[in-house]
């Protein structure tokens, strides 16, 4: 009898540390929670998919570049067209000549140069 | 019959016949005159003028907001047509043509492209205006007015489709040589002006006059061989289209090698004043991605590229971009090239 009236309080002690341990436990998980307000951030990462870094991470204001897209092959590089452009003019009437070859000396240099040129035609020093 | 009457019947016989020739002397003039001076007989004679005169001209050329100065140089002699278009300002270009050789400097490239073609094909015909042209085309004399202190007639050529463009045409009454020009679209707004501002045309030009100005020290050459007949690669393909646009007709097609390029076969679809090129090459095999069609401008010139059964279709003309578009997606492989690939 005296050993029973001594062991009654085990299990509400036990049961009183559990309580304790698990309050700490909140009151602790919840001063590591963000503030309120603040973003929720979560980094998915695709392949070939670039990451574009926070602001508030990089230290850098509120802009960014759009990654360029890969081009697509052009399908006449623009010596060939300037190729095409006079083997044409030879079958044009004479106005549309005169025209398409003034157009043609007048237009702005394309940005494909040398290095197109030197991969794909014949070069004949002279 | 008494002598005097006699010979008053030969003279009346005389006046007879002279009345009638008369008539029909003046009948050939009136004839001659009206072809003369009809819109289209201007246009013949503008065609002629620029191709069979020897002149020295400096002109302006706008286009996109755009001005440069430009000079042109043509002669005819011996039957060689030279020809020199040099860029006054901008990039420097020149062009040079000497029969069946043109040569295109590029100072801005710091290359230089000779195109060689066979001789048989050095007096390149090109479209001329006829009935057919006619029933596409509203082609008028809307004005007759002093420009650069000579008479013009203005010609007016209105399509009457948007297929293609439009020009009016500022024609100098004694040589027929066009003072000025305007390409206008098919809503008649002006996208493209020549305007001469000096002319002058001569019985002699030195061949000094068709020598280049710039430089090419350090220039990379560029040629065609001459197109050997049929050039290999090109001549087992036979391409053809299934639709044109309404007056629209191949007047041309050949197989040639341009400079930095393989064989391609050349097709020339016109309506008897504009003209589109379309040129087919065969695509190597892509390494990268795709080739995608693309449009291209040359001042208002259009092209239009895309790979068909393994070729490269290039459309070029002085017609809307729609048109280029329209007869490069209609071109179709037949024959030894169907089953080839």
């Amino acid at each position: 009898m005296r050993c029973c009236s001594r062991s009654w309080w085990r299990p509400l002690a036990g049961a009183a540390v559990a309580a304790g341990v698990a309050t700490v436990s909140i009151l602790w998980l919840r001063t590591q929670a963000p503030l309120p307000g603040a973003p929720l951030v979560t980094q998915v990462t695709t392949p070939g998919q670039a990451t574009l870094p926070t602001p508030a991470a990089s230290g850098q204001g509120d802009s960014y570049v759009v990654p360029r897209p890969k081009p697509a092959a052009a399908v006449v590089p623009s010596t060939e067209l300037a190729n095409y452009v006079v083997a044409h003019s030879m079958f044009s009437n004479p106005v549309a000549r005169r025209n398409l070859l003034s157009a043609f000396m007048t237009s702005e240099s394309p940005a494909a140069g040398t290095e197109e040129l030197q991969s794909d035609v014949k070069a004949i020093a002279h | 019959m008494s002598r005097p009457l006699r010979t008053s019947g030969r003279l009346a016989s005389l006046a007879l016949a002279w009345a009638v020739a008369s008539v029909a002397a003046a009948e050939e003039t009136a004839q001659k005159r009206s072809v003369e001076y009809t819109p289209t007989g201007w246009l013949e004679r503008m065609d002629q003028a620029l191709t069979t005169r020897n002149y020295d001209g400096t002109f302006s050329h706008w286009q996109g907001g755009r001005v440069e100065m430009l000079r042109i140089i043509h002669r005819v002699q011996d039957g060689t047509v030279s020809e020199r278009l040099a860029s006054l300002d901008g990039s420097g270009r020149e062009f040079i043509r000497t029969g069946a050789s043109l040569t295109c400097y590029l100072p801005d490239r710091r290359t230089v492209l000779v195109e060689q073609r066979p001789p048989e094909e050095s007096l390149v015909s090109f479209p001329t205006v006829n009935d057919q042209t006619a029933s596409f085309y509203d082609i008028r004399e809307v004005g007759h007015m002093r420009l650069n202190r000579r008479d013009t007639h203005v010609i007016a050529v209105s399509p009457k489709d948007e297929y293609r463009y439009g020009y009016r045409l500022w024609v100098d009454e004694s040589t027929a040589m066009p003072l000025k020009s305007q390409l206008v679209d098919p809503h008649g707004q002006v996208i493209e002006q020549i305007v001469f501002a000096s002319l002058t045309l001569t019985s002699r030009i030195p061949d000094s006059a068709f020598r280049p100005e710039i430089s090419t020290e350090g220039f990379q050459w560029l040629r065609n061989d001459v197109t050997p007949h049929p050039p290999a690669g090109a001549s087992a393909f036979a391409w053809s289209v299934t639709s044109l646009p309404p007056g629209f007709r191949m007047s041309v097609r050949s197989a040639q090698i341009l400079p930095g390029s393989g064989p391609v076969d050349h097709l020339v679809f016109t309506d008897g004043f504009a003209s589109v090129s379309v040129f087919v090459e065969r695509q190597p095999a892509p390494s990268g991605p795709p080739p995608v069609p693309e449009s291209a401008t040359v001042g208002s010139s259009s092209a239009f590229s895309t790979v068909v059964d393994g070729h490269k279709i290039t459309a070029v003309g002085e017609v809307p971009p729609a048109t280029v578009r329209f007869i490069a997606g209609q071109l179709k492989a037949q024959g030894a090239a169907a089953a080839g690939r």
